[in-house]
This record gives C-alpha cells, structure tokens and sequence, in this order.
C-alpha cells in the first residue's frame, strides 16, 4: 500500500512536470489555433540559452530563467512575424514551416553543442521525505511552478482586459480587427509568451531530465498528448490531461511489463480521439 | 470473365502456388549456394581500395559515445594507410572508411549495412544497438562480411555465426566480478537493479545476480526500462521502497545519466551506485550529473583506467578534431580496427572467411603490446572469435581533467584490475544454442573458477 501511494505522488508530481511542459503550446494552440509542430524544438532552445547563461555568465538558476524568459519571448515573436503570420490560413503550409523550423534547429543545437547530457545546478536538491514518503525537490517545485503558470495564464485570460482582447481574436481575428485590434500584435504577443513559458517549463526540468538536443521530441510529443486529452485550448484540461497521463506513465511502469508500459498513455490518447475528439474540458467548435 | 482470366478451381491455384514455391525455394537455395561457390576475392577490393564501414549512431539514441568510436576506427584505418595500407598479395591496398547512420534503431542500421553492401563493403565495425545487431546478424553470412562486435546479449552473441569477431567481454564473465566487489568490498547485502528490457541487460543482471545470490547476497528489486523512456521514479520507488542498498544501472549514455541523477533526487542518495553499458566523461561533466554519479563502480579494458603518452595524443586529437572528450569508448574501435586489418596481411587475403581465421594469429603475436593486453581468442566453431580480453574495475571521478586524465580510477584490489573477462574455452554456451535450458548460462563465480581452472586457464588478474 505504502508503495501505492508513493506511486501517486510520483504520478502527480511527473503530471505536474507535463503541464508545465505543454502549457505554452495549449496557449498558442487555443488562442492562435496554430499547431506549432516547432514547439519542442523552441523549448530545447530555451534551455540551451538559459544552459550558456548559467556557464558562460554564471548566472545563478533564477537568473538564468529569467535570461531565457526573455530571449524566447523575442524568438517567438520573430518565428510568429516571419515564419508563421505569412502562412495564416494556409494550415498546410504551417505545419510543414514548423516541422521545418524544428529539423533546422535541432539539427543546429547539434551540431552547435553536441549531443551530450547537459545539466544546471538548482536551487532545489535532493528530496523531501514526509515520513516514508519521498518528494524530489526538484519535481516538486516544477509542479508548483506549473501550478503557478497555469493560474497566471487562466488569470490573465479569463479576467484582464488583455484576455478579453485575446478572446475576441481568438473567436474571430477579422472581426477583432474591424473593432481596431492590432491583432497581428497579438498573435506575435501570445506566440512570444506560449515560447517563453516553453523555454521556462525546460529549464525548471533540466535538473531531473537534463538538457539535450533529444529533449525537443519529448516535448512535442507530450504537449500534444495532454493538449488533446486535456481539450483543444482549455488551460484547465492542460492540467488535467497532464495529471492524467502522468499517472498512467507512471502506475504502467510500476504495475506492468516495461515493453508494453508505453502503450497505457497511448491507448488513453486513442480512446479519447474516438470518444471525445475534443478532449476532456473541450468544447465543440470553440477552441479558447 | 474476359480473356484476361480463365475459371479455375481452388485445387488448380493451390498446385500451381505450390510449384511456384517449390520453384523460388529451389532456385533461391542454388543460387544462394552458387553465388557463395563462386566469391571471387577481387570483389573485396575496388580500385585498389578495402572498404571498412563503420555503423554507429550518428542521431538518435548514444550519439555521444558513438563519437569517440567513430573517430577511434578511422584513427586506426589512417595510421594503417599512412604506413602503406595493407599488403596482400604482393598489392598494398588503402581501406576506405564509409560511415552509416545506425540511429539507435533496426531499420536505420540495415538501411546503412545494405547502402554500405551494394557499394562493395565487406568489413564493418560499430552496431552497439541491440536491435541494430539484430538486424544486420544474418544477413552478414549471405553478403559475406565481418562484423566486429563489442556487447550482445547470449540470444544475439551465441548464435550460429562464424563471421563475427567479439571485442569486448561477455556479461558471463564480467557480471560475477562486479556482485564479487558489491559484496566484499562494498559489503553489500540487498542489491537492486534497474536495467534495459534486452538480452543484452538480461545477460548482466543475470550473470550479477548469481554470485550475488551464491556469496549470501539477495536481489531485493529488479525493474526494467525503455531506451525511450525518460523518467524512472517508478522503478526508483520501487527500489527504495525494496531497502536495497546499491543500485546497479544496465544501461548507459544518457538514459543511464537520468537514472543515477533521478535516484539521488528520489531518496537513494548514499547508496552505492555500479554501471554497465557506454559511460563516459560526458556523463559526469556538468552540475548535479556530476555529483550524483561520482563513485560509481565500472568495469572497462585497461585502457579505460590508466592513461599515458598515448592516451594523451589521441585526447588532444580527438578535442582538436570533433570537441569531444577521449571517452571510454574509443578503445572498442581503435584496436579491432587494427587487429582485423593485420589480420588481412596474416591470411593474405581480403577475404572475410580468410581473414576472421587469421585474428587468432594476429593476437597471439600482437595482443599483449596491445593497450588492452589481449590475452588470445577464444575460437568457436559456429559463433566467430571472442578476444580474450582483460577487464579492470574502476570508479568515476567527475573531477578528473578529461582532457588530461582518466575518468576512472582503478579500484584498490588488485583481484579486480585484469580478471578475464572472457568466458573459458570449455563452457557451454560457446557450442549450444541459446535456447538451450540445459546449458549453465549464468554460472557464479565459484563455477567460472572452476570451469577455467578445468580448461587450464589462469585464473589471475593480468594488473595494471
């Protein structure tokens, strides 16, 4: 039974990893309706700007996160003005311009720094043990930063005058544009915030999964997983399908042949598809 | 049905498919047997040229210690034809050194062999993938080329294939040494583990397990992982929950970092760490990897735990080359290449089937001047060449200058630095088929003693 519930927390505390990991994208995603297949290769940058800032600045962990905060806000609005504001409405062309983006990027952190396990040193070391039970730092600070993330995003969405003027793009960009919405501004604005989120959610992950190029594929493909499961564009269900899918992760190691472990998660995705294509918290025909 | 199709009876298709099976059957087994009968040896040298391929990953999973790797059997090849190639029959021949992209997967490494095939290669070194070395076992015998192997697993290495020339130890022998020093130097008593879901992981934690168990150890978790997988506090929960008071990590490169770096997160931060699998100064060089992995017991050839002039010049090579670090791995090229190479001289002959017979040769005469100290072959008759290669214990020191020095420090006891790890002529497992249950494939150290001590081999370690 004690192992049981360590497993929980172990399953809440990786969810908690997950939504910080996918948060950025379900906000492009629901505001912006852009599937930005360049997601995982944003967030890899991120924690490489905030990787050199740490050993070419020795900017302490915050510092650093702040530094990468920054410059990912600027890459993302330059992705979004040049790269994928030219291709709006062409959803073909989009997708092909990310998963482009991606190779080239991935392809240069490669060759740039090599494939080597990067790590930073954090301020939060070791675990936390509540009687028998263990808690790495590390994860539980992610999972407090993506709790705070989360809220601050749904916050300034569901009850600032910015969100109000996001939604209304979001709904109808024309429309928002003939009310004088300089929504061109607002889409580099929310692609440049959903790329530094990205680039803060990997390096608060550098210290448990470390920092190589690989780590782009990870984040791609789980930020899509718990953006469907969770429901296209809901910031809530984020949290949820995060939470979701770390618990199947980790009970199907724990409870089941390793081999077949990484179907579990697979198989919650499918059933989803088939029985609620617009994932948990989703609506129908409104993606934010 | 128009004149494209006549009505037939089931019975007609079925003897017609019939013959057309047995036709293909046949003409495929005289064709295979002809096309073999009738190797003519100019086919293994175009334009005066020898190819040596090299598959190894070149994306994917373990690109980092591929690196060295790839670098260390080129090394080999440009000192070779820098001193005139080699020289068979009165004809020197440089070797050419394609490389392949083994992307950590089966499919990535058969589409390199078979690029690397039609472009007349007949000699490749690399494959450290599991499903890489599935894919391209086999299908080497019909295209008549020698693989240099380092690690398999019994149901990869054992099989039935003489074209294949082992460089490194076997799990069997190895994996005894390693539950030997947990349990006497490290006095441990409950061990875990958590290795790769592979014959390759199977073989270690097995071959460990057993002189653990035997000397009154007790094996209180075993967990497995995916390459792909990038979290463990499943297994480590388990692990911890197990009281065990060592962890042994059967996996490498960066997997094998995130499992020691999550377990000391996860609550095992005292307990000893032992490693298989490709390690190297990448995976201790920054922060909390360091840290979290210093200490951990590894075995490796002699080269991996002392350094010298040599040593030096390859660093300073291989940082001024590529920017990498002289990584453990650079020895599984480097001297195969060159043994397998002397030993096309030795069979004068570039012939696969020639010169794979000639290594036992080259060994006995060169081996011991080798920076490995190989110590001969082991030559089987359906299963290729095992080096007989010695194996030393060393621990990690994440402080150490890796461009000037070691990562791993040999450990104190001289019975760990240079055991045998090969396994002695008379086992078993070098005859039978791996599927065989009544082979021992697993012995424990007392049994290996005795098993080498019955084949008249020396049981000593060959030191530093």
């Amino acid at each position: 039974m004690h192992l049981f519930v360590q497993q929980i927390i172990n399953g809440i505390l990786l969810g908690g990893m997950f939504a910080l990991m996918s948060i950025g994208l379900s906000m492009i995603f629901g505001i912006m309706k852009t599937a930005n297949f360049a997601y995982g290769s944003l967030y890899m940058l991120g924690g490489y700007v905030a990787y050199w800032s740490s050993v070419l600045l020795q900017a302490p962990f915050l510092v650093a996160v702040v530094i990468a905060f920054v410059v990912m806000f600027g890459a993302g609005v330059i992705v979004e003005y040049f790269g994928f504001a030219p291709l709006r409405g062409n959803e073909d062309a989009a997708l092909i311009f990310g998963l482009g983006l991606s190779l080239v990027i991935r392809g240069g952190a490669t060759i740039a720094w090599g494939s080597q396990n990067r790590f930073i040193m954090s301020p939060f070391e070791g675990a936390v043990f509540f009687g028998h039970f263990v808690v790495p730092a590390a994860r539980f600070w992610a999972g407090l930063v993506s709790l705070a993330i989360v809220g601050a995003v749904y916050f300034m969405i569901e009850r600032t005058r910015l969100g109000r003027v996001l939604r209304a793009v979001s709904d109808d960009s024309r429309r928002a544009s003939l009310l004088g919405i300089n929504t061109k501004a607002q889409f580099c604005f929310v692609f440049g915030l959903g790329t530094a989120l990205s680039a803060l959610a990997c390096v608060f992950l550098i210290p448990v999964f470390s920092l190589l190029p690989d780590v782009d594929d990870t984040a791609l493909y789980i930020g899509f997983a718990v953006v469907i499961l969770g429901g296209l564009g809901s910031i809530p269900g984020c949290i949820v399908g995060a939470m979701i899918l770390g618990l199947v992760n980790v009970m199907a190691f724990a409870y089941t042949d390793s081999s077949i472990a990484p179907i579990f998660p697979l198989a919650i995705l499918i059933l989803t598809l088939m029985l609620r294509p617009q994932g948990l918290l989703g609506k129908k025909g409104r993606l934010a | 049905m128009g004149i494209l199709f006549q009505d037939v009876s089931r019975r007609q298709v079925m003897k017609g498919g019939a013959k057309a099976v047995g036709a293909i059957t046949i003409s495929t087994a005289i064709g295979g047997r002809m096309a073999h009968a009738t190797v003519d040896t100019s086919q293994f040298a175009q334009n005066g040229k020898v190819k040596f391929g090299t598959i190894l990953p070149l994306s994917g999973d373990f690109t980092v210690v591929s690196q060295p790797w790839i670098h260390a059997i080129k090394i080999a090849i440009d000192e070779v034809n820098a001193a005139g190639g080699v020289k068979v029959n009165g004809t020197s021949y440089q070797i050419d050194n394609p490389i392949g992209d083994e992307m950590y997967t089966a499919a990535g490494a058969l589409s390199a062999y078979k690029s690397m095939v039609a472009d007349g290669c007949h000699y490749y070194g690399g494959l450290v993938s599991i499903p890489g070395q599935a894919a391209v076992q086999g299908v080497n015998i019909g295209t008549d080329s020698l693989i240099v192997e380092a690690l398999t697993g019994k149901d990869l290495s054992l099989t039935n294939n003489n074209l294949r020339f082992f460089e490194y130890s076997l799990a069997q022998a190895t994996g005894p040494y390693m539950a030997d020093y947990a349990f006497n130097v490290l006095k441990v008593r409950k061990a875990g583990s958590i290795e790769i879901a592979n014959t390759w992981g199977e073989d270690f934690f097995k071959s460990f397990a057993a002189t653990f168990q035997e000397l009154g150890g007790q094996v209180v978790s075993r967990s497995y992982m995916e390459i792909t997988q990038t979290d463990y506090s499943a297994q480590i929960s388990d692990l911890l929950n197990s009281g065990a008071d060592m962890l042994y990590i059967i996996v490498g490169d960066g997997p094998g970092t995130a499992i020691g770096v999550q377990a000391r997160q996860g609550g095992l931060t005292n307990i000893p760490f032992l490693a298989e699998g490709a390690w190297g100064p990448e995976m201790l060089q920054q922060g909390d990897g360091g840290t979290s992995l210093d200490g951990t017991v590894y075995p490796g050839a002699r080269p991996y735990v002392i350094w010298d002039a040599q040593h030096q010049a390859y660093s300073d090579k291989l940082h001024a080359d590529a920017g990498i670090w002289l990584n453990n791995w650079f020895w599984h090229g480097y001297e195969s290449t060159k043994i397998v190479l002397w030993a096309m001289e030795k069979a004068n002959s570039l012939d696969p089937r020639d010169v794979v017979k000639a290594i036992p040769a080259v060994v006995d005469e060169r081996g011991k001047g080798l920076m490995i100290r190989a110590q001969g072959t082991v030559v089987t008759a359906d299963k290729g060449v095992f080096l007989k290669i010695p194996m030393y214990l060393g621990r990690f020191n994440s402080k150490a200058d890796f461009l000037h020095e070691t990562t791993l420090v040999p450990v104190q006891e001289a019975k760990y630095l240079g055991f045998p790890g090969w396994m002695p002529a008379n086992w078993a497992g070098y005859t039978a088929s791996p599927d065989d249950k009544s082979v021992n494939w697993y012995p424990t150290m007392s049994e290996l003693t005795k098993m080498r001590s019955d084949a008249g081999e020396d049981n000593a370690s060959v030191g530093l």
